[in-house]
């Protein structure tokens, strides 16, 4: 339970600081300085009026849309940087989208669990990354040298409830330029939020492309949930417990929480460490045999 | 070990405190001068006309559906300022003045910007006489504007507007493409923000631009 409240800490504190120029939506203007370059490592859309930094998914699309001038050297790196260290760390802590949607989920009303529909439903978010977010960007930058952004502009519900919404509701003449475009994208926005509060992250689980590519991590990176075979009497216990479509903690659909951690009565599940946090063993239940 | 943790949450959340009070926008973009009041004027009635061309389709699926706007009564007097070419040459506005003069504010990125140039481009060459067409880059390097330019052979003048100096005079551009129509006498007679396709621009401009 601590920890749950560290977690949630930590996913408010990064959501602050991605979101620091709080001056912005005062003024409905995008903040310009030096450290719009960077990108924060979840789903905060550029366009925030409050964001210092650049999403990760709109620098790719941008970046992608620019190959013909200059190779994406920057973004590439930095998703490889944060998917080797953090993997899904990102989604479970540093993600204010994320945040966002486990509070609406607290809501009471009756939930949807996960089940087979649900896992497979989970595959869309593959398909979205390759065509809105790598294909199209590059289909149109390559050949008619056209910037496509595609997912920021028909998808992206973050952008729409984080950067359209507070910069058309304090700019008239963009209220003028709102057209078929946008009450798209606020519809989608709508049908996303209202199914967050009967399923758990919806958007996660079925939609984010940035959670698909750092899914693609989850073995490999450093840090993260894992299992260890030698304690896991694979009872399952942890995949029922856990609201995502996991099979195991720690695989392409875990959002590294360690909520499952609890529910382990063989201490089976830790985080990946090799010393830089230490494999945190739950409190012992039962005390030490050899001490009588 | 817990202590520890919490100190460093409490860093964390001393850090995000000094940066609400602490960072300001660089950009100030309060609505002051004339001109910025002239560019949202032409703006804000785009949406209640009714459409004058029946036949450009509004929803298209070009970003910023811009609604077609009705000719505004506007008319500010723009300042003078320097201008730095892309060929390097320094000008000044002044010199244009005589001509009818399109002013795109652009960037490589932008694509309906890059979408509406070959209206821009049919303009500068079917109206050479009476119009000039500034292309006012905002803020991207010279070899990337160099490229793009060179690739799609566009022929009127590019302006780089590295310190954003340009934008500043028309009161902060925050969204682009804008286009401002300025008169034979250099006065701000109408401003459009948006762009559909280059055909529907074509059109727009040339009706903005008053030519026959």
């Amino acid at each position: 339970m601590v920890r749950d409240y560290k977690r949630r800490l930590i996913q408010l504190a990064s959501a602050l600081l991605y979101n620091a120029n709080l001056k912005g939506f005062a003024n409905g203007a995008i903040y310009q300085g030096e450290s719009k370059g960077l990108c924060v490592p979840g789903l905060n859309c550029y366009s925030c009026p409050g964001a210092v930094a650049s999403c990760p998914l709109g620098s790719l699309q941008n970046a992608l849309s620019s190959i013909s001038y200059r190779w994406p050297m920057y973004i590439l790196g930095a998703l490889l940087l944060f998917g080797l260290l953090l993997g899904r760390i990102v989604c479970g802590f540093l993600c204010p989208f994320g945040l966002i949607q486990e509070l609406i989920y607290k809501i009471p009303t009756p939930k949807i669990r996960k089940n087979r529909t649900t896992r497979i439903l989970s595959r869309i978010k593959y398909v979205i990354l390759a065509i809105f977010v790598v294909y199209l960007p590059l289909f149109f930058g390559i050949r008619s040298g056209y910037p496509l952004p595609a997912f920021c502009k028909y998808i992206c519900p973050a952008g729409t409830l984080e950067g359209g919404i507070p910069l058309v509701a304090s700019d008239a003449s963009l209220q003028a330029l709102t057209g078929t475009l946008f009450s798209w994208k606020v519809c989608l926005m709508l049908l996303c939020l209202i199914s967050m509060v009967f399923l758990y992250r919806s958007f996660c689980r079925f939609l984010c492309p940035l959670g698909a590519i750092y899914s693609l991590f989850a073995k490999l990176s450093i840090l993260g949930i894992t299992v260890d075979n030698a304690k896991c009497t694979h009872c399952g216990r942890c995949v029922e417990f856990c609201k995502m479509d996991v099979k195991i903690p720690g695989d392409g659909e875990c959002i590294q929480c360690g909520e499952c951690r609890k529910t382990c009565h063989t201490d089976a599940i830790i985080w990946k460490s090799n010393g830089i946090l230490p494999a945190h063993a739950a409190c012992k239940k039962h005390s030490n045999p050899k001490k009588s | 070990m817990m202590r520890n943790n919490t100190k460093w949450l409490l860093c964390l959340a001393m850090l995000s405190m000094a940066l609400l009070t602490g960072c300001s926008a660089k950009k100030d973009t309060q609505k002051e001068t004339e001109i910025t009041d002239a560019i949202d004027a032409t703006e804000e009635t785009a949406g209640e006309t009714t459409l004058t061309e029946e036949t450009s389709s509004v929803q298209t699926t070009d970003a910023n559906d811009s609604e077609n706007a009705e000719e505004t009564k506007v008319h500010v007097k723009v300042p003078d300022f320097e201008m730095t070419l892309l060929t390097g040459e320094t000008v000044h506005f002044s010199d244009y003045e005589g001509k009818k003069i399109l002013l795109n504010f652009w960037a490589t990125w932008c694509g309906p910007c890059v979408g509406e140039m070959p209206a821009l481009e049919q303009l500068a060459q079917e109206y050479s006489e009476e119009l000039v067409i500034l292309a006012v880059n905002c803020a991207e390097d010279q070899g990337t504007v160099s490229q793009f330019i060179e690739k799609n052979g566009y022929t009127f003048p590019v302006v780089m507007d590295n310190e954003e100096k340009i934008q500043a005079v028309f009161g902060g551009i925050s969204s682009i493409p804008v286009t401002a129509i300025i008169d034979e006498e250099g006065y701000l007679v109408d401003a459009s923000t948006g762009a559909q396709d280059a055909d529907t621009m074509y059109k727009k401009y040339k009706e903005m631009l008053e030519l026959p």
